[in-house]
């Protein structure tokens, strides 16, 4: 795979702990079905809070790499959405076959 | 070419002349912090096979200059040109490359996948042929000791694909053997890059920069010889230069 996408992809990995934390939190209270709004939502905005109040330096190194910081964070959302659809397939056959 | 440490300048010189060389302009720059001027009067050229040794007193705007010129602080009338070609509105990442003063690798990456996610293929076994790179290649990177760390980032950022690499204080951290092999790393480098280093670290500084510049009174002067550096009140006295 091209380095760059590579390094787009390990920014994006680095997002999901706060993400899932947050969606985890809203599944808890409201429900499975506010994962998905959470997780393409104010989830993936917490993590990129997160990231710019304790990991602001984390973007140097992708700037070294040279991605600058709009193309980490529109790249990681589109991997953000990409992995809803999956995750949506997935839950949909799985509420098919049973 | 005063600074005349780089013993093997000259020897080098008929190969750099067949290597494409660059030219990174820099000029216009103007920043204030708290009503009080920090840069005005800038003019910074380096070219490709150049160390230029930045200088100056704590708080006189070196790591601002460097920031500046990467494009992490903005400064309303810069101008920025690369091989004559404005870069004003554009990111120069692909084209500098930046040595920050702190700790910018990731904690929670590895060596490994540091080096595979910043280092060409083709550069790859090039770079691992170190015997610092090969005793902590397996370690994650928060287990690396602060000199450890620090050498990584220096040879990352020398390795990279980029025509210009500035260096925010290199020598942090460092044992005494390692900034010699630091600086090693940078003179070898610098056949295809031009670099810009600045470190309270004069010495180290001196010893490996072809051209010399102090940031004094918000302004760049470029010093034409060392005792300059007494003259304009950067050091009490010579003993040292």
């Amino acid at each position: 795979m091209d380095r760059k996408l590579l390094n787009i992809f390990e920014f994006f990995k680095t997002t999901l702990p706060v993400n899932l934390a947050i969606c985890a939190i809203s599944v808890l209270i409201g429900g499975f079905d506010y994962f998905f709004i959470m997780f393409v939502g104010f989830g993936f905005l917490m993590s990129i809070g997160f990231k710019e109040l304790y990991r602001k330096n984390d973007y140097l190194f992708y700037a070294n790499n040279s991605i600058p910081k709009w193309q980490l964070l529109l790249v990681s959302y589109l991997f953000t959405c990409f992995t809803v659809v999956i995750l949506g397939l997935i839950v949909f056959l799985i509420r098919k076959i049973i | 070419m005063f600074y005349g440490c780089y013993s093997g300048f000259d020897s080098f010189s008929n190969k750099k002349d067949n290597l494409k060389k660059h030219i990174l302009e820099v000029d216009g720059i103007q920043i204030s912090y708290n009503g009080k001027l920090l840069l005005s009067d800038v003019y910074l050229k380096c070219e490709t096979n150049e160390i230029i040794g930045l200088l100056g007193r704590n708080g006189s705007g070196k790591s601002t200059l460097l920031k500046i010129i990467f494009g992490l602080v903005s400064s309303p009338n810069r101008c920025i040109r690369i091989d004559g070609i404005s870069k004003n509105n554009k990111n120069m990442f692909s084209e500098i490359g930046y040595l920050h003063q702190n700790q910018f690798i990731p904690n929670h990456f590895s060596v490994k996948k540091v080096i595979s996610l910043s280092i060409d293929k083709k550069e790859m076994k090039d770079f691992c042929e170190d015997k610092m790179i090969e005793s902590i290649f397996e370690k994650r990177i928060k287990c690396l000791s602060s000199g450890e760390l620090r050498y990584l980032e220096i040879k990352i950022v020398l390795f990279n694909s980029s025509k210009f690499v500035l260096l925010d204080e290199p020598y942090n951290g460092l044992a005494p053997l390692m900034i010699d092999i630091v600086n090693e790393m940078i003179l070898s480098n610098s056949d295809k890059k031009g670099v810009i280093i600045t470190d309270h670290n004069y010495e180290n500084v001196l010893k490996i920069s072809n051209h010399l510049v102090l940031i004094k009174d918000a302004k760049t002067h470029h010093l034409k010889e060392k005792k300059e550096l007494v003259e304009k009140g950067y050091l009490l006295n010579s003993t040292f230069l």
